[in-house]
């Protein structure tokens, strides 16, 4: 809700005056504006500057932390091409050439996604990137990465060709097993593409979209540290003292960053780190 | 059609596409570890 001014009379001018004098914390804080509430919220959850940097702490300078942004363009293709699937629906892509090659892309593009994903589980998974206070950040990630799973099988099921025949019987008989067979039907064709194009690409973007601000929130995770378990390239999981971490508004300030072009230190090592 | 040649280990069976594909990501994940990133330079320890 967006909040119109009006002129004020001469007391709520005195008034306005008087609050403004007054420190910032003392300031009477705005409410039922849901606009102002919004852009405070915002203006929390990624320090300022961290949105889109263009600079990063000097241990990102290697390949191991390339494949979480490859996961993510590979993902848009993957979105893309399903865009065009979903216009030309699934006679055009069985039968014309064009069709076949943006339902190839659409396949190549989710094992594009799955090979860099996996590769940037393992790399995150080695250098423990749950430290530093990075706990949701790993489970969203975990999140995707099951979602994914869903979005892919339904996928396979949506082919309409005798490949997503013998995968929806298998799989009827494995999820019956499993006691989740009810709450869907894998051999109900119509159900399963609407849950491919519509329900799990949401969710899965959702939770994309969450992991990324949270990245950006609590910064890239240093690899571990030779001397210890926690790096000393770390402040805010090293230095701060426990107290200043209950502050529920306070956004967490990101490892201090420098060009990438700089010599690289000699104390991180291990995963990603380069000595 | 033709059907896929699977090795075999044991209780281990897994198709020989499959298998590449995992050894292609392995492979790729440790040349991502040992390659030096562009852009980069080693520090001079002597000094």
């Amino acid at each position: 809700m967006t909040s119109f001014e009006q002129q004020p009379t001469e007391q709520q001018a005195t008034e306005q005056q008087a609050a403004e004098q007054q420190p910032a914390e003392q300031q009477p804080a705005e409410h039922g504006n849901w606009t102002a509430g919004l852009r405070r919220r915002l203006a929390r959850t990624v320090p300022a500057g961290q949105v889109l940097p263009d600079r990063q702490p000097v241990y990102v300078a290697s390949w191991i932390y390339v494949f979480g942004v490859l996961s993510l363009a590979a993902l848009l293709l993957v979105l893309a091409s399903g865009v065009v699937l979903t216009v030309g629906g699934p006679t055009w892509w069985h039968t014309n050439s064009v069709g076949h090659f943006v339902n190839s892309t659409h396949l190549w593009s989710v094992e594009l996604f799955f090979a860099t994903m996996v590769i940037h589980l393992w790399g995150k998974f080695f250098m423990a990137a749950w430290r530093g206070k990075r706990g949701l950040t790993w489970l969203t990630g975990a999140l995707a990465f099951f979602g994914s799973l869903g979005t892919a099988f339904t996928g396979y099921l949506s082919q309409t060709n005798f490949d997503s025949q013998w995968i929806s019987t298998q799989a009827k008989d494995g999820l019956n097993a499993a006691g989740i067979g009810a709450y869907f039907n894998v051999l109900n064709t119509g159900q399963m593409l609407m849950w491919h194009i519509t329900l799990l690409p949401l969710v899965v973007g959702l939770i994309v979209l969450l992991h990324v601000v949270l990245v950006r929130r609590h910064g890239v995770v240093p690899p571990i540290d030779e001397r210890g378990w926690l790096p000393a390239a770390e402040p805010s999981a090293r230095a701060t003292p426990p107290a200043a971490t209950t502050a529920p508004e306070a956004p967490p300030q990101p490892p201090v960053e420098q060009p990438v072009e700089q010599p690289v230190p000699a104390a991180p090592r291990g995963v990603g780190g380069r000595s | 059609m033709t059907a896929s040649y699977f090795l075999h280990w044991g209780v281990v069976q897994i198709s020989l596409a499959n298998f590449l594909v995992i050894a292609l990501m392995v492979a790729v994940f440790v040349l991502a570890l040992l390659l030096p990133f562009p852009g980069t330079r080693r520090r001079d320890r002597s000094r």
